[in-house]
């Protein structure tokens, strides 16, 4: 559902960045975001030097990502946890779908995970005839919608109130009503039903603590305790890059990413589940863990992409962005929009297709301004739009241009005929729209005004000096 | 599957050669031990928890009493420690309320069950918390037999009594109290700062999504 591959993204972008009702509800929740965000942190008195130690965490631990694994994985037997690995994304649905039909597995309840949709495990498992209820209430929203989610923090951003009581309406029949209250009460009532026979609650981890075989999930809503709490199985799937080394380092990142992302000092639940529940303890019989690198150990053998494994999901780079004010995350076709969707998506999806991405800024660096580990995005852009006109995926057309141009500006007989012919064009009064194949330029420019006088000539003329 | 393992271990030594930064040392945090009791409440009410004093184990009773929201009847849970099998068996608690206690470590499938349909259905859930952060008024919940997870989840009301003792200034207090430590951890330690919440409609403020619409905090000496 999430990989749009029968259109590009400058056809879906080019639409979007004129919907006006999509504007409206994306400036809305941005201007949110970004102005509690800042309220955040200016509160917090050494916010500057947390981000620093957090940057200097991930990427030490990036260094050693291997063994922290495997004592991870040690941590998390001893306590009773089965832990399974996962090379690519058809091995995880195939992991997880192998152990549903196992555990004969008829109702799962899914708190909110963009790994889960990176590996396209829904519809795998909806294969089965299992029934799949995401329950945080945006990925809910976008289910019921049949849509996929458009902002990792925020999944339903690009609906308004409106929306969703239309929607509710059609798919639930509750009577139309303009009260988000009423709204979340219908899917409160909705779910708990699913919440309490479900027989397999998945999972993502924000963080995950080797030295003691934590996983922590972090949310809001309650949905997530619920899906880890309730069913008999817990699955929490985790990208591989989500490991922190010592108790103590989560201490720094459950100070930043909930100030980051919805601009709060502590989320309203923080879950650390080290191991299934214990006599006594009403909680999963059994507790699964899918490690998944589906791309990522090739992004960490890249020195210089490595940083974007940093990356902690906080979403403040969606926000910050203006290319993702005006075209959405569902322009993206990817689970991961955004910034930091451009650094990824090309790496988990491929870059057939996800090429057009890390071309799709203007390199303004408010997305590194705004990223709590600060990742340097603007710069692994550039090294992605590198990596990806070398390996014939993008910009063969800009690269013909390029060479052309570069042919006529090498010689001085050329560059005359071509400043001539500009300036004829221009007082023929064409400056906004070239014909045929030049007209690609002037979609979104002007030509500039040629001056008054060519420079050669005025150089020529100008008195010789003293 | 152990190949899967084998390869994506052997990949990931590879990629690095082992090679980068060493983990910036840990400085732990000051730990400020004055009006804790005070910051805890502020940080509480600010995020549309109530807090309260309830004085002392002997007041508690009846500041628990009038924390719980109204009307009496139907059934409320509880977590199985001796604190709270002692304050509910006051009847200014039990009259007009049925009570069922989380189950113990002797618990079979049939007490589980019942467990889960009594939480499932009851108006209120009472806990204690085994510990607290100050700086962001953050319960802290450890699972074990008697301290049983729906209690603080499923009821619409959430009430935890909390002694003034274990509040503690901020979590990296807590992780050097706990230390690395799995067992400490329990296998489900969970924090709650205020009640469930949602943003997702139009970033407009919900109360009450899945989890407890209410969490109420006596702090006692």
């Amino acid at each position: 559902m999430s990989s749009d591959t029968r259109t590009t993204f400058s056809q879906r972008s080019r639409q979007s960045a004129v919907d006006a009702r999509l504007h409206r509800a994306l400036d809305h929740a941005s201007l949110r975001f970004l102005d509690t965000r800042a309220r955040a942190f200016a509160a917090l008195p050494d916010g500057e030097a947390l981000r620093d130690h957090a940057r200097a965490v991930k990427a030490s631990t990036m260094a050693h990502l291997a063994e922290h694994l495997e004592r991870l994985e040690a941590e998390l037997i001893a306590a009773g946890a089965v832990v399974h690995w996962a090379e690519s994304a058809a091995q995880a649905r195939d992991l997880i779908t192998n152990l549903a039909r196992a555990r004969h597995v008829r109702t799962v309840v899914k708190g909110k995970s963009m790994v889960t949709e990176e590996i396209g495990l829904n519809p795998a498992l909806e294969a089965l005839g299992i029934e799949v209820f995401e329950t945080d209430l945006g990925e809910y929203i976008v289910q019921l919608a049949g849509e996929p989610p458009s902002h990792i923090i925020s999944p339903a951003i690009h609906k308004s109130q409106a929306d969703v009581a239309a929607l509710f309406h059609r798919r639930l029949g509750i009577p139309l009503t303009d009260s988000a209250e009423v709204l979340t009460e219908a899917a409160r009532v909705r779910l708990r039903g699913p919440f309490c026979t479900a027989d397999l609650g998945i999972t993502g981890v924000n963080f995950a603590v080797a030295e003691t075989g934590t996983l922590v999930v972090v949310e809001n809503e309650g949905n997530a305790r619920l899906s880890l709490s309730l069913p008999r199985i817990h699955i929490a799937v985790m990208g591989i890059e989500k490991i922190l080394p010592r108790l103590a380092d989560l201490d720094v990142f459950l100070r930043l990413l909930p100030r980051s992302a919805t601009g709060q000092k502590f989320s309203a639940y923080v879950s650390c589940v080290s191991g299934p529940r214990g006599r006594g303890d009403d909680g999963p019989d059994e507790l699964h863990v899918v490690l998944l690198d589906n791309g990522r150990t090739e992004l960490l053998a890249d020195p210089v992409l490595r940083e974007a494994l940093s990356c902690i999901r906080c979403g403040a780079c969606l926000n910050a962005c203006p290319v993702f004010r005006k075209v959405g995350g569902h322009a993206y076709a990817s689970p991961y929009p955004g910034p930091i969707g451009a650094l990824l998506s090309p790496q988990f999806q491929g870059m057939q297709q996800a090429a057009e991405l890390p071309f799709a800024s203007s390199l303004c660096g408010a997305c590194r301004e705004i990223c709590p580990v600060r990742i340097e995005i603007p710069r692994l852009l550039l090294h992605w739009r590198a990596r990806l006109v070398g390996a014939g995926c993008a910009g063969q057309t800009d690269g013909r241009w390029m060479r052309l141009w570069s042919q006529a500006m090498r010689q001085r007989w050329s560059y005359a005929a071509l400043s001539a012919a500009a300036r004829l064009a221009t007082r023929i009064g064409r400056r906004h729209r070239l014909p045929g194949l030049l007209g690609g330029w002037t979609r979104y420019r002007d030509l500039p005004r040629p001056a008054p006088q060519r420079f050669r000539h005025w150089w020529s003329q100008r008195p010789p000096a003293r | 599957m152990s190949d899967a393992r084998q390869a994506i271990l052997t990949r990931l030594r590879h990629a690095t050669s082992g090679e980068g930064p060493p983990l910036p040392a840990l400085s732990p945090r000051p730990q400020p031990a004055d009006r804790l009791v005070e910051q805890f409440a502020a940080e509480l009410r600010a995020v549309a928890g109530t807090c309260r004093h309830g004085g002392t184990l002997d007041t508690l009773a009846g500041a628990v009493a009038s924390t719980l929201p109204g009307p009496a009847g139907g059934t409320a849970v509880h977590w199985n420690t001796p604190l709270l099998n002692q304050l509910l068996d006051t009847p200014l608690l039990r009259d007009g309320r049925t009570w069922l206690a989380a189950p113990d470590a002797a618990a079979d499938a049939a007490d589980h069950a019942a467990w889960r349909a009594a939480a499932a259905a009851a108006t209120a859930g009472l806990t204690e918390a085994d510990y607290a952060l100050a700086d962001t008024g953050t319960l802290v919940l450890l699972a074990a037999p008697g301290q049983a997870r729906l209690a603080s989840l499923l009821p619409p009301v959430h009430l935890a009594v909390l002694s003034a003792a274990r509040i503690l200034p901020h979590l990296d207090a807590l992780f050097t109290r706990l230390g690395p430590d799995r067992a400490r951890l329990t296998p489900c330690l969970t924090f709650v700062t205020g009640p469930s919440r949602t943003a997702d409609i139009e970033k407009k403020l919900v109360l009450g999504a899945h989890g407890p619409k209410q969490l109420h905090v006596i702090v006692y000496d």
